[in-house]
């Protein structure tokens, strides 16, 4: 293991070796701990630091929230969402899903406008235009 | 709770009594700020209020519907009003208000905590703090352990950064 290592399984797993997953690993690490004076302070440094967390994010009590809340619960309506839980289950839902369907059906079966104008313009030029026609011809 | 959907207040009352400190520690911790995080925590519970009826039992635990609400309602905080971390804590200042070198990097530290994303800080403030277990961050997150994992190792290798470099200043 080297110093490394152990910084990243020191941010993993936090400095309290107690709740870490894996026995073995942590074996290792006490051990590398002990031999190292680099590792050591490594690991005194996270240890200070998740110390002091605590104090850092220390959190004041909260004045009366309960009771501010309590009054405007009465002007709060509580809907009722069953009718709407039923519309987007049974209609909403099943109506989006639909749309691509309904959208790709009306690309697809709409006259293509491009594809008939070259047909027309071939059918006409081979067969019902009689100067192309002759010209064609070996004669 | 299914008291609480069909509209009893004493109910409502009692899930209160039994989750507010929680709650406002959670948000406490994620905005820092005492009058915003009461109205955040006030907000929280009216919306649990108004919208119990969209609970549904066996889709979520209660407490990990109500905390993405409150979780919610920090992120809008949070977009509004980015935390805005000072990056360079005036440590001459802080030198001649003679203050100790655990209150500094304390100091030090409540900043940087408040320049995490709000998905990592979320991770660090309730496994490190609040004590929750990785899996139920998971679920709040609607992530994986592993994932969660990763926040946390991000989140404390920042930390331990920046109050290394602050250590180095002093």
């Amino acid at each position: 293991m080297n110093i490394q290592e152990l910084g990243n399984l020191l941010d993993r797993h936090g400095s309290d070796l107690n709740q870490w997953p894996d026995q073995q690993l942590r074996q290792q690490v006490q051990s590398y701990i002990a031999e190292s004076a680099e590792a050591h302070e490594l690991f005194s440094q996270v240890q200070y630091i998740d110390r002091l967390v605590p104090k850092a994010l220390f959190v004041p009590q909260p004045t009366n929230v309960e009771a501010k809340v309590l009054n405007q619960i009465s002007t709060v309506r509580q809907p009722n969402y069953n009718w709407y839980r039923h519309v987007s289950n049974w209609v909403l839902k099943p109506i989006l899903a639909m749309i691509p369907l309904v959208i790709g059906f009306i690309l697809g079966s709409g006259p293509n406008q491009d594809v008939l104008l070259v047909e027309e313009e071939l059918t006409t030029e081979r067969f019902e235009d009689p100067v192309n026609y002759l010209a064609m011809s070996d004669d | 709770m299914l008291r609480v959907q069909k509209g009893d207040e004493i109910a409502f009352e009692q899930l209160m009594n039994r989750h507010t400190n929680a709650v406002h520690s959670y948000i406490f911790r994620m905005c820092q700020n005492v009058q915003i995080a009461e109205e955040l925590v006030q907000e929280t519970f009216l919306r649990v209020w108004a919208k119990s009826k969209l609970w549904i039992p066996n889709k979520a635990k209660f407490s990990t519907w109500m905390y993405q609400i409150a979780r919610n309602l920090c992120i809008d905080h949070y977009k509004k009003q980015r935390a805005q971390f000072v990056d360079d804590v005036d440590f001459d200042r802080i030198a001649d208000d003679s203050l100790r070198r655990d209150e500094i990097l304390i100091l030090t530290l409540q900043k940087a905590i408040q320049t995490l994303p709000e998905r990592q800080k979320t991770a660090f403030v309730l496994c490190q703090v609040e004590g929750w277990s990785q899996a139920e961050v998971a679920e709040l997150l609607d992530s994986s352990v592993d994932a969660v994992e990763s926040l946390l190792s991000r989140a404390r290798r920042k930390l331990r950064e920046i109050l290394g470099s602050t250590q180095q200043h002093q």
